[in-house]
């Protein structure tokens, strides 16, 4: 018995692996950032806390201080990825 | 984590089997169950067919404070082995397709994985100009692919496991990352990048964020290798586990079934993680080499 000819399948335009990973990967760690942006902040404040026996006073700056770092790389980055979205 | 676990599945089975009569049989299921656990430890003998032997040990070396153990243990074995492996076939493929024009054999199987590394991976993220990295990332494609396979063969153990593999390779990937970036860039260009392109009076909080940045993507590369071959080892031992725990031959078909299964899923995750992990390093290494040219046409389009 002859094998028919298969018909051609239909060429799928969902996105591969490699194109959802090239577009989403400089916002993958983003999450872990923002977190050890205050964690680090905080463990100075800490450090500052037991050397000069101020606590909590630069455990709050510390705070303070990490989370509004990470909170500006977060949002640039975001605008970033927004900016890209429009030019696409 | 392997500890814990270990705590708690003991535990588990602790409350399981505690009003049971045969305290003789949860004996033998408590050693049964730590033995399965223990083929994903990492251990001082190696296994094979019909023994045992006891890999050889060095005395600790002491620098200061810190005590270093260099001693050979099953991970470290098949890391070796793994990087013999992966020599030994490269080299071999090599002078092979020197003298065939026409590929065959392990000449054309590496060939294949060649070719997709640099026309799937390297190109596309890094352009033309990141061909000259391509030994590298080729390096590294190879080294966890095999280590991940070997960790699939009969009395094998996974070395992309132990975290502290997963982290020396992604301490490598993190050293390529910024040599390729100061690289292409210069040296003013990336410290300026450091910056984040913020108002100086920001820098005091920016550099640290951009920094810890920098930290990140291999961090997460790391974990991702690592609890992915991990994980899987986890859910065979699990379903192997149900056997013991219901004490019941019913249970078996079932285990052996979703076990193999699972398997067959373990062998795609060992080329898929090896193929991400390559893939998102020369994705952070285009990163570094093109950025000059996204940040020359943003200031372009801004003014």
């Amino acid at each position: 018995m002859a094998t028919e000819p298969k018909e051609p399948r239909p060429r799928d335009d969902t996105p591969g692996l490699d194109h959802v990973y090239r577009n989403v990967a400089p916002y993958l760690t983003l999450g872990i950032q923002l977190a050890a942006a205050v964690v680090f902040f905080f463990l100075i404040g800490w450090w500052l806390d037991t050397r000069l026996d101020t606590s909590p006073t630069f455990k709050l700056i510390g705070l303070f201080l990490g989370f509004l770092g990470g909170m500006i790389k977060f949002f640039r980055s975001a605008a970033e990825m927004s900016k890209k979205d429009k030019s696409l | 984590m392997v500890d814990t676990l270990k705590h708690a599945a003991v535990s588990a089975a602790d409350t399981i089997h505690v009003p049971a009569a045969h305290v003789a049989a949860e004996h033998a299921e408590k050693f049964e169950f730590s033995h399965l656990l223990a083929h994903m430890q990492n251990s001082k003998t190696l296994e094979f067919p019909g023994g045992h032997i006891d890999l050889p040990q060095f005395p600790p070396i002491h620098l200061g404070s810190v005590t270093i153990d260099l001693s050979m243990s099953k991970h470290v074995f098949f890391l070796l082995l793994s990087a013999l492996f992966v020599a030994v076939f490269a080299i071999y493929a090599a002078n092979r397709n020197r003298k065939n024009i026409i590929p065959k054999g392990i000449g054309n199987l590496f060939e294949i994985f060649i070719v997709f590394i640099r026309d799937e991976v390297a190109l596309p993220n890094m352009g033309p100009g990141g061909l000259k990295y391509l030994p590298f990332l080729l390096t590294l494609f190879f080294f966890i692919l095999i280590m991940n396979l070997l960790g699939l063969i009969p009395y094998g153990a996974t070395s992309t496991a132990n975290i502290s593999v997963t982290a020396a390779l992604a301490f490598v990937a993190f050293i390529m990352i910024q040599a390729v970036a100061i690289r292409e860039q210069g040296v003013a260009h990336y410290l300026a990048h450091l910056t984040g392109g913020v108002h100086w009076s920001m820098w005091p909080i920016m550099i640290p964020v951009e920094i810890l940045g920098l930290f990140t993507k291999p961090f997460a590369l790391c974990i991702r290798l690592f609890a992915n071959m991990n994980g899987g080892h986890i859910v065979l031992l699990a379903l192997i586990g149900l056997v013991l725990l219901f004490r019941s031959v019913i249970v078996a078909p079932l285990s052996v079934v979703f076990s193999v299964g699972v398997l067959m899923l373990e062998l795609f995750v060992a080329f898929l993680q090896a193929y991400i992990f390559v893939m998102l390093t020369s994705l952070f290494m285009g990163f570094g080499m093109q950025s000059e040219h996204t940040e020359e046409d943003a200031e372009h389009s801004h003014s």
